[in-house]
């Protein structure tokens, strides 16, 4: 039987210049498997430019520090199902907790204004 | 039935370049639960940088000396070739150069440099040198397979095989 594949979408404020924003969500109960991940930005040129972060899911690092939020993200021409960065076979949802240390940093390719940072989880199921 | 889990992670080294450089080597060391290294990726970042301009080159190589595995040249990411550019077609709505659009963001390219390797060495070659910035080298690598749990085969358990009755 096919998985089922459902988007758990999380989104954060980053208002400050050179902050680092800790922030920690908790998955479905449902969810089984977290199968891949993609970031994204109302100001995508900022979230380029100056984000990353350590990724952590139940536990389990999976991005390290200073991991560089331009790896993770995607574009619109790209095809849906192409967009998420894969996590190879899966990481279990275990306890459900999403941890996210976002460090923003200056960069002179993007001026820094509020924005927000939207972090998409596709989930299978159980 | 045995379950193992095999794990994939990354090390990210931080490499700042102020100054020219002809000739700089670095070390990134490996876990010692590494099995072999899967992946490169090299990104960089910094003031006045000038977009797609190959600031040198990165050359990585495996410490049983082996031959170099994987050469990288060093850009700065974010802007690129578009197909609308390339025929002289302008959009003011839709900015296509942009990596955020056409998705063209910095991508691992696959290694396989499997052996008894603690320290990958690597050197940065200076190109260009116009401000200080900053390299970030990410190497993937794979942990040894770690046992999860070995579950007794319940079937061949449940249903012991019945000794065959011969008639003569």
């Amino acid at each position: 039987m096919e998985a089922r594949l459902i988007d758990k979408i999380f989104s954060f404020l980053v208002d400050a210049d050179g902050a680092t924003v800790n922030k920690k969500f908790d998955l479905d109960k449902n969810v089984k498997v977290v199968h891949g991940i993609l970031l994204s930005s109302d100001r995508p040129r900022l979230l380029f430019y100056r984000g990353s972060q350590r990724i952590e899911i139940s536990g389990d690092e999976i991005f390290p520090e200073d991991y560089e939020s331009k790896i993770l993200m995607s574009g619109i021409s790209v095809p849906p199902d192409s967009k998420f960065r894969r996590l190879g076979n899966g990481v279990v949802a275990g306890n459900g907790e999403v941890k996210i240390q976002y460090k923003d940093t200056p960069n002179s390719s993007a001026s820094f204004v509020p924005y927000r940072v939207i972090v998409t989880l596709q989930c299978e199921m159980k | 039935m045995i379950s193992t889990i095999t794990k994939r992670k990354v090390i990210v080294t931080r490499i700042a370049i102020s100054k020219p450089e002809r000739f700089k080597p670095f070390e990134i060391k490996l876990p010692a639960n590494v099995k072999k290294v899967t992946g490169v990726l090299v990104t960089a970042s910094g003031s006045g940088l000038i977009n797609m301009e190959t600031l040198g080159t990165i050359s990585f190589q495996a410490n049983d000396r082996s031959d170099v595995f994987q050469i990288w040249d060093v850009q700065e990411a974010g802007l690129g070739l578009s197909d609308e550019g390339m025929i002289g077609v302008e959009d003011p709505d839709f900015d296509s150069v942009l990596a955020w659009v056409t998705g063209n963001v910095p991508k691992f390219k696959s290694v396989n440099v499997e052996g008894d390797n603690s320290i990958i060495m690597a050197w940065f070659r200076g190109a260009h040198f116009q401000n200080p910035f900053r390299i970030l080298v990410y190497l993937e690598y794979e942990e040894v397979e770690k046992l999860i749990e070995v579950v007794p085969d319940q079937e061949a358990n449940a249903k012991p095989e019945q000794p065959k009755q011969v008639y003569l």
